[in-house]
Order: C-alpha cells, then sequence, then structure tokens
C-alpha cells in the first residue's frame, strides 16, 4: 500500500514521462487524420462520379 | 526511495502510455465501437457464396454519405476445381458507370467466358469503385489474394488525382504516399477509428459554408497544373502504389493483366483552362480541332492530347500516367493490354470521342462491348497457353438489360446538366418521375425495376424478357426465381428446347414443381411425349398428388403407342392401347394430336365399342 502511494507520488512529480507520449501520440495521429483524409471539399469531388 | 524501487518506478511509469493505448482499444473493441469493413463477406441470402462487402468504400471516404458500392458478384465459398475466378479491380469505368449490372465490362466479360468455356465455372468479381484510385487498389490485395484469384485485370488512373486520399485531395500533406498508406493501415485501430470521429464532429459543427461557395473553391484549390509538384505527385503515387500491388501479386505468382487507359480526346473539350499560354488547354483544344477540320489528324491527336494533359481539373489521366503502365506491367511481370490502340482503331479518323465514349471517360454501351471484347481476347489467350480449350461451336451476343441502359442514359442525362460538365451547381433535383429516375433517387430496388421490366415484357416482348431474367440470373445465381424466369421467357418465345435445356440445367437444389412443369409444357407444346413422360415422373417424384399420378399414367398410356406412325396392323392387334392413349390425349387437351389420332381410329376400327363410348364422352365428330 505503501509503495503504492509511492508510485502514484513519483508519477505525479513526473507528469511529462507518461502524460507526454500520449499526448504527442494522440497529436500525430489527429495530424494525420486532418491532412490524409483531405478537406471536405473532397466528398464534392467524389460525388461527380 | 530504495535505487530498485525507483528504477521500478520509471518502467511502470515508461509503460502506462503503451497501457493506456492498450486498454483504451480493448475498451473500444469489447464495445463494438466503430469497425472495419472487410472487402469480402459471406453474403446473407446463401452460405455457399461470398460477395464484395457493400459497405467497403466507407474505408476511404470522410463520410458514409460519400461513399460509392460496387457491383454484387457472388463466388462459391468453396472454389471447386473447374472454377476460373478472376478479380477487377478499377474505379467507376471498370464498376460499370453509368449503367451498372449487366452494362458494366466485367459482367459482359463474364457472360462471354462462361459462352466459349461452358466446362468451367467462371466467377469474374468486379472489385472496383467510383471515385477512388491506386490507394484502395493497393489496399485490396492482401484480401483478393486470400480468395484465390486465377487472374487480376487492372483499369486505373483517370482518378488518381481525385480519387479518395489522392493527391487532389490532400494537398496539404504534400501527397506522402508511404504516410498515406500508413493512414490506411492504422484506420484499423479503434482508438484512431474515435480520435477520427471526434475531429470529423468538431469539423462538422464549424462546417457552415454553401455547396456554391465550396464548389468554387474547389476549382481553386483543387486546380492541378501540367508539370506542377502536384502534377508529379501524382504520378509517383500512381507509380508506387500500383508498382507494390503488382510485386504483391508477381510475389503470389498471381497472373496479372493491366490494361491503359481510354479519354475522350475529339469531343470533350477541356474543364478549366488557366492563365498559363504555355499550357494553355483551350487553345490546344482549339488548335487540335483546326487540324482535324483539315483532315491533319497526326498533328489533331498530337494538340488533342495537350489539350488534355493541360486541363486543370484533372480527371483524365494525363499522357505521363498512361505511359507508365506499360513500364509498370513490363517491370513487375504483368500483360500490359493495349485499350487506347483497340478505342482508336474503331474511333472515326483514330480519334477516340463520343462514338464510345459518353462522356470525357466512361464508355458508352459499344464501348462497354469493346472493352470486354478486348479483355476476353487477352484472357483467352491466357487460357489457350494453359491449354484451356473454348469451345467456339455456338454463336455469342452479350446480354444488356433495358434498364441498364434506361438507367445509364438517364443518369448520364443529369450529370452532364451538373458541373462540372456546366458552369451552374444543380443542388436541387427534381423529384423522380419513373422507375428509372426513382431507382438513381434509390427510391427503388434495382431487382425490383427488372421484376417489373419482366413482368412488361413478357407478353409482349419475351426476347426482352429473355434478357432481363438472363441478366438476373448472372446477378443472383444463387436463387432460383431468375432462372424460372428465363424458363418461362423461353417457353414464351416458344423455344421449347431451350426451355428445357435452360431448366434441366440449372442448379439441382432449385428444381421445382415450376420448374418442372415449364419444361412439360415445352414437351407437350412441341408434341414430344416421350421426352415429357421422365419429367412428369420427376413431377411426381417431387409431390406425389393424384394430378401428377394422372399426367404419369397418360403420358405413359401415350407413349406406349407409335402415335407418329398408326399402322392399321397394330391397332388391330391392340385397340385397347390406342382408345387408352386417345382417351390420355384428350385429358392432356391435347386437341390436334385427338383429332388426328381419333380420324385414323375411325378408318381403322370404326366399330370398336370403345372407341364409340370415348367419342361420345368426349363430344368428338363421328
Amino acid at each position: 500500500m505503501n509503495s503504492l502511494k509511492e508510485l502514484f507520488q513519483f508519477m505525479s512529480e513526473r507528469k511529462r514521462l507518461w502524460l507526454a507520449p500520449i499526448i504527442i501520440i494522440l497529436l500525430l495521429l489527429g495530424l494525420l487524420i486532418v491532412f490524409v483524409e483531405g478537406s471536405a471539399l473532397a466528398p464534392f469531388i467524389y460525388s461527380v462520379f | 526511495m530504495s535505487s530498485v524501487k525507483k528504477r521500478l518506478f520509471y518502467v511502470v511509469t515508461l509503460l502506462i502510455p503503451f497501457a493506456f493505448f492498450a486498454i483504451l482499444e480493448l475498451i473500444l473493441l469489447a464495445i463494438n465501437f466503430g469497425e472495419t469493413p472487410p472487402l469480402f463477406i459471406d453474403d446473407v441470402s446463401s452460405s455457399k457464396h461470398r460477395v464484395m462487402n457493400p459497405i467497403v468504400s466507407e474505408r476511404y471516404f470522410p463520410t458514409k454519405d460519400y461513399s460509392t458500392k460496387g457491383q454484387y458478384d457472388v463466388f462459391l465459398k468453396e472454389k471447386t476445381n473447374n472454377t476460373f475466378r478472376v478479380f477487377v479491380q478499377g474505379a467507376s469505368s471498370s464498376a460499370g458507370f453509368p449503367y451498372l449490372h449487366s452494362g458494366s465490362f466485367p459482367r459482359l466479360l463474364e457472360q462471354k467466358l462462361q459462352h466459349y468455356y461452358p466446362n468451367h465455372h467462371i466467377e469474374v468479381i468486379n472489385t472496383s469503385l467510383a471515385a477512388t484510385n491506386s490507394y484502395t487498389l493497393l489496399d485490396f490485395v492482401d484480401e483478393i489474394l486470400a480468395e484465390q484469384p486465377d487472374l487480376v485485370l487492372i483499369y486505373s488512373g483517370h482518378n488518381e488525382y481525385y480519387g479518395a486520399l489522392g493527391v487532389g485531395s490532400s494537398q496539404r500533406f504534400a501527397g506522402s504516399v508511404g504516410l498515406t498508406n500508413l493512414y490506411l493501415k492504422l484506420k484499423n485501430v479503434r482508438t484512431v477509428q474515435l480520435l477520427k470521429n471526434l475531429l470529423q464532429w468538431i469539423y462538422s459543427e464549424n462546417e457552415k459554408q454553401s455547396s456554391q461557395t465550396l464548389m468554387s473553391k474547389m476549382v481553386r484549390d483543387e486546380s492541378i497544373p501540367f508539370g506542377s509538384s502536384a502534377y508529379h505527385q501524382g504520378l509517383d503515387q500512381y507509380s508506387t502504389n500500383i508498382g507494390t500491388l503488382l510485386s504483391k501479386y508477381q510475389e503470389a505468382r498471381v497472373p496479372v493483366m493491366i490494361s491503359n487507359l481510354v479519354s475522350n480526346l475529339r469531343d470533350f473539350e477541356p474543364f478549366i483552362t488557366g492563365e498559363d499560354t504555355e499550357f494553355d488547354a483551350s487553345l490546344a483544344f482549339e488548335q487540335a480541332k483546326k487540324f482535324y477540320e483539315k483532315e491533319d489528324f497526326e498533328n489533331a491527336l498530337v494538340a488533342f492530347k495537350k489539350a488534355r494533359d493541360y486541363d486543370l481539373l484533372k480527371f483524365r489521366a494525363p499522357t505521363d500516367l498512361v505511359n507508365r503502365i506499360p513500364q509498370l506491367a513490363e517491370k513487375y511481370g504483368a500483360r500490359w493490354i493495349d485499350m487506347r490502340t483497340a478505342f482508336e482503331k474503331k474511333s472515326e479518323n483514330g480519334i477516340i470521342g463520343n462514338d464510345l465514349l459518353l462522356e470525357h471517360v466512361h464508355a458508352n454501351l459499344t464501348g462497354v462491348r469493346l472493352f470486354a471484347d478486348v479483355f476476353f481476347e487477352e484472357v483467352a489467350s491466357f487460357l489457350k497457353e494453359k491449354n484451356i480449350k473454348i469451345d467456339s461451336s455456338q454463336s455469342f451476343t452479350y446480354r444488356i438489360a433495358e434498364v441498364d441502359s434506361l438507367y445509364g442514359s438517364t443518369s448520364i442525362q443529369q450529370l452532364m446538366s451538373n458541373w462540372p460538365f456546366t458552369d451552374k451547381v444543380q443542388n436541387q433535383i427534381s423529384p423522380p418521375r419513373n422507375e428509372i429516375e426513382k431507382l438513381i433517387a434509390g427510391d427503388f430496388l434495382w431487382v425490383a425495376v427488372m421484376s417489373n421490366a419482366f413482368a412488361r415484357q413478357i407478353e409482349t416482348r419475351p426476347e426482352k424478357a429473355l434478357t432481363t431474367a438472363l441478366v438476373m440470373v448472372q446477378e443472383y445465381p444463387h436463387t432460383a426465381q431468375p432462372y424460372l424466369m428465363a424458363g418461362e421467357a423461353y417457353y414464351k418465345m416458344k423455344a421449347y428446347d431451350e426451355t428445357v435445356d435452360f431448366l434441366s440445367q440449372m442448379p439441382k437444389e432449385f428444381q421445382s414443381q415450376s420448374s418442372f412443369q415449364l419444361q412439360l409444357n415445352a414437351r407437350l407444346s412441341q408434341g414430344n411425349y416421350l421426352s415429357a413422360l421422365p419429367i412428369a415422373k420427376s413431377l411426381f417424384a417431387l409431390e406425389k398428388s393424384i394430378e401428377n399420378q394422372y399426367l404419369v399414367a397418360a403420358l405413359t398410356d401415350i407413349t406406349s403407342i407409335r402415335l407418329a406412325v398408326i399402322e392399321p396392323k397394330q391397332v388391330l392387334s391392340n385397340p385397347d392401347a390406342y382408345i387408352r392413349a386417345l382417351g390420355a390425349l384428350a385429358y392432356l387437351k391435347r386437341t390436334d394430336d385427338v383429332a388426328n389420332l381419333h380420324r385414323k381410329l375411325k378408318q381403322i376400327i370404326p366399330t370398336n365399342s370403345a372407341l364409340n363410348q370415348l367419342q361420345e364422352t368426349l363430344k368428338l365428330k363421328r
């Protein structure tokens, strides 16, 4: 129990260590989706044929 | 804190991001969030068949509203030894736009292959989807390989710029082929789907622009000048994706035929011309027309090609892209099909125009037949190399349903009255007035319109009804009704042998009272009682009713004598058999045969009491 408390304390002091990868990965995936999926204009081209 | 503990905490902390994504993914999977539609699924109406997933295009389109459906081509789940399985990859041209169904060249190719190779079970499975390009083709390869293809046919390239994920629709990312393919793989991950939905929701909340504004913006944004970086990215995108695709098939030892592309040069003005005087599409088109009028067709062709290549709206594959196809084919051991030359040969003065195409790229029905012919010749030559013999004993004509033909002409009228074929954008489409327009609007199902057409055609135009029914058989080979419709059409055409041949060759599980009854009627109409008897027996075996029992008995009585040659000697030796046969003919309402036999019996045994009694009963002339 004491060790768990210590672990949370450790993590709370080093948020960047575990939060940063999560945020960075989500950000990168978001950018990938936004740029690859293209603009919302694309559907109007698709609808032509 | 001890150094060991601290080291352990570091490990645990570093593992948290991994654990976070793993747990999130597991939760999303557990609650069935999102989906990755597979290319092929089991058919809902038959446990023995597979079919292309109607929602597979959702993989590539930003919203479901714009996703497209492909053809419905069922194929056997368990491939048999005599099956020759061909997959077709491409976009709208090979999907059959604007006719679809029997107006698509893969369907016609299947008809022709099945006709000339009757001992094989031919499956041509069309995976083409409108508005897609080489990204989709490449993404399908592994799933096609899993279905044991014998051959793959490819006709694709016109959508390379504006098709889903093409360089023209994702310019902000500078058209990175590697990242786009990475994205296609990551799309299967539920966490990515969750993120995508979230971003789409945010985007749709902010999107308030009108269609008209979007259209004009698109023209500005999506113009791809000849020789620009986007132009070259499109070419590289095609080479990379098609190259990878061909190498995968080569590795799997699956033969591939890839065709070059045809587009309308002579009768189609460039969509958009820029202000660049060096690459002026309209000017090139005007020059081409002048050359053409002067009958200088060689220079006209060069100028028409320039007009196409300089067109800022790249809906027709430019020469540079088309030229890469034979190079790619050679590099990866695929066969190259020269469709362009075949089209040029059939075009006025050797320049492709409205004689074979409807608008910029899509073929009219003559063009669709030519597509099928050219692919057929190549496939037949491939089969010859495999020592598979062709059976050319019967003549062949393509079957295209009237409904599909009308659907195509109506669709193309609607298409050509809107942007980019005209300057105006029509958001309001007038309400559908007839079945075809309702079919286009999605208010009617194809099967319903086809069935209605059959019902109209069967009495007055049974030949048309037969085409309608046979097209339905091709679409639904795993259901009984279309076979019965075709059998009925043959019968109405008085093609009695064909009625029996067709219905007796249909899958055994579909044989029913109705199919045997039609065959029986055909044989009775011919007066072929000998052939009718086994059909009647089959009918009785299927349903042991009193009517069927009488039917068998009547035919047994009729076939016990030689109706065609009535010899007095034989009649006199066994008059009862002839009188029973007369009664049986009357029971079957065979008026002419009754009259003939009665006349002859009256001459041979005029005083026979049984004959006279039957004569009274049947009210026959004395």
